[in-house]
């Protein structure tokens, strides 16, 4: 690894449903204004921009190139980064490794989804065809994956329906508290249990809303960071694993509970975690780290993930949720900030995660603000089956 | 509405009668269209573009090969890794554990059995819309992980099951493929239907 890197800059726009308001340029130079901000930076001081989100869902083609108002990327170097549900991350971990590099003073990443713009749901089913499956059979479509991921964990007795129903009840509650998350209103265990059932046992508060907003964020390393940040968030390492494999079948396979490896998005990001915690020496991730932000997609996601990254033993998620460790006033808060079941513009969530860790890390949580926070993890995910995992500390 | 032995399924399968579904998604459409109007009448505007791009995608030799077999002989082929002597389904070029070359040779093709054993299923209580279409598409039928018999724990297919009450599904049940008459067969996953339940549960 090159320098050490530090997170100085963090802005989120309000996400939302719909925004007719602004354009694409405007949503991202929002977020990247208030990164500029919250750095005290401006636009002249950044060295190097990377972009991302999902391509297609808005039908805009080369979207960096139309974005270089809002981004400020004119005539500075950077990348699109593209992958999946992970872009977000991806793009983050990707700022990460030009900060260390020492080519680049400043880093700015970007990532931002408008879904009110097209049809995420017809991109994905009509322009992502793959050769192999024409029937549709559940290639495209997330839901299938999160029903067949949480009737296992029902079979296997690891979660009861209503310890979803109650996590969920603590992500809107995180929800409410996050000035910028997008389903922030209180549910109710009652509302939960009896929204509307999609398939069997996933129902429709269980999965994360499309959403539109942006998110920005300002690296630098650790010799400029010293200097102008009173308050960076440390990222001590990071691990990038892609987990795909044909005959579990490419965006097929990853909904496979049965399968050989398991759900390939847990698989992803088993091995990217677990590397991550060998390579930084931490043995009990429950005890070493303070607060996590992870790509909970479905709140069954989020249950089965606690086995995947080690916050419990197999078939011991329940027992996590049931005794609130995981809640905001619990041990080990994860999502603090509603996670991507309260707000999801899928290019951005991913980045969130990391963005939400660094919040938590440097203290600016307000009113979602986990006390004492020394190390956080922040952990991406997608159907292209990458996974990133991120450490973030306070000290170095 | 039933489907008839010929029907084709899936994104070639559309519903015409106005179904719950369909009037949710027009609901949605109709609601999105006042959002946009709203915009309007203060002075913001929306551009519309529609989208409509046909894909011809090549399936390589080993696909090809597997295609015909489903077109020709009604046959679901494989092919296997000579290092690790897994099952790979559907064929490729290389084994992504061994990360070594299988190569197009007769000793490492073989054929399964269009029998196999449900690992786990998926039943949609509604069928999902198109947003740009408003055509129901998606599955009536339940989505399974079909393990094949004569292959090994890696030789899965996704696929429809023609059972569809949700009290007869469940783990372990098997199936056998339903195909399409021969004439009607293109050398598409569609030419199988769906899979039908036959006895000897696991």
């Amino acid at each position: 690894m090159g320098e050490r890197i530090a997170i100085i800059g963090v802005g989120e726009t309000e996400f939302r449903s719909r925004n007719v308001e602004a354009s694409h340029v405007d949503l991202v130079n929002l977020a990247v204004k208030r990164a500029l901000e919250n750095a005290q930076l401006t636009i002249k001081d950044i060295d190097t921009v990377i972009t991302g989100q999902m391509e297609l869902f808005e039908g805009l083609y080369l979207p960096d190139m139309w974005l270089v108002e809002g981004t400020g990327a004119y005539l500075k170097s950077g990348m699109r980064i593209q992958t999946g549900g992970t872009t977000g991350t991806s793009v983050a971990t990707t700022a990460f490794c030009h900060a260390a590099s020492g080519e680049f003073k400043t880093v700015l990443a970007v990532a931002y989804e408008k879904q009110d713009e097209g049809s995420s749901e017809a991109a994905l089913r009509s322009i992502s065809e793959d050769t192999f499956y024409d029937i549709g059979a559940g290639g495209k479509s997330a839901a299938p994956a999160m029903a067949e991921l949480a009737m296992d964990m029902l079979e296997r007795g690891a979660v009861t329906e209503e310890q979803i129903a109650a996590l969920r009840v603590n992500e809107s509650e995180c929800a409410s508290r996050n000035p910028y998350a997008h389903l922030n209103r209180k549910v109710t265990l009652d509302e939960v249990l009896h929204s509307r059932l999609l398939i069997p046992p996933l129902r429709l508060m269980h999965i994360c809303p499309t959403s539109v907003g942006a998110c920005a964020m300002i690296l630098a390393p650790e010799s400029v960071a010293k200097k102008i940040c009173p308050n960076p968030a440390w990222v001590v390492d990071w691990v990038t694993v892609h987990a795909a494999m044909t005959p579990i079948l490419g965006h097929q396979g990853i909904y496979l509970t049965h399968g050989p490896l398991g759900p390939l998005w847990g698989w992803a990001v088993e091995k990217s975690a677990v590397s991550l915690y060998k390579r930084n020496g931490i043995t009990n991730p429950r005890k070493e780290v303070d607060v996590v932000e992870m790509y909970n997609m479905s709140t069954w996601h989020e249950a089965e993930w606690y086995e995947r990254i080690h916050l419990c033993e197999r078939n011991e998620s329940g027992k996590l949720i049931e005794k609130g460790i995981v809640f905001l006033d619990g041990e080990l808060p994860v999502n603090p900030s509603g996670g991507v079941v309260s707000t999801n513009a899928i290019g951005a969530s991913a980045m969130l995660r990391v963005a939400e860790a660094a919040i938590q890390v440097r203290g600016e949580g307000d009113r979602r603000q986990v006390d004492g926070v020394e190390t956080a993890l922040a952990v991406g995910a997608g159907g292209d089956t990458y996974s990133a995992a991120v450490l973030l500390r306070k000290h170095l | 509405m039933s489907l008839r032995l010929g029907d084709t399924i899936g994104h070639d399968w559309i519903e015409k009668s106005e179904s719950e579904s369909f009037r949710l998604a027009k609901l949605k459409a109709e609601s999105e269209a006042r959002h946009f109007e709203k915009a309007a009448r203060n002075g913001l505007l929306a551009v519309t573009s529609v989208v409509n791009l046909p894909f011809r995608e090549s399936a390589g030799i080993y696909l090809t090969k597997f295609f015909a077999a489903i077109r020709d002989e009604g046959e679901i082929i494989a092919n296997k890794c000579p290092a690790c002597k897994r099952i790979v389904l559907p064929p490729r070029i290389v084994c992504g554990f061994c990360k070594i070359k299988i190569e197009d040779e007769p000793e490492n093709w073989l054929t399964l059995n269009d029998t196999g054993t449900v690992l786990s299923c998926a039943v949609n209580v509604e069928r999902e819309v198109d947003y740009a279409t408003y055509r129901l598409i998606g599955q009536a039928f339940p989505i399974a992980f079909i393990r094949m018999d004569g292959g090994d724990q890696y030789s899965i297919l996704v696929h429809f099951l023609k059972e569809t009450d949700p009290g007869k599904l469940r783990a372990g049940m098997r199936v056998k493929a339903v195909w399409k008459p021969r004439e009607q067969r293109r050398g598409r996953m569609s030419d199988i239907l769906y899979f039908e339940t036959i006895g000897g549960d696991r």
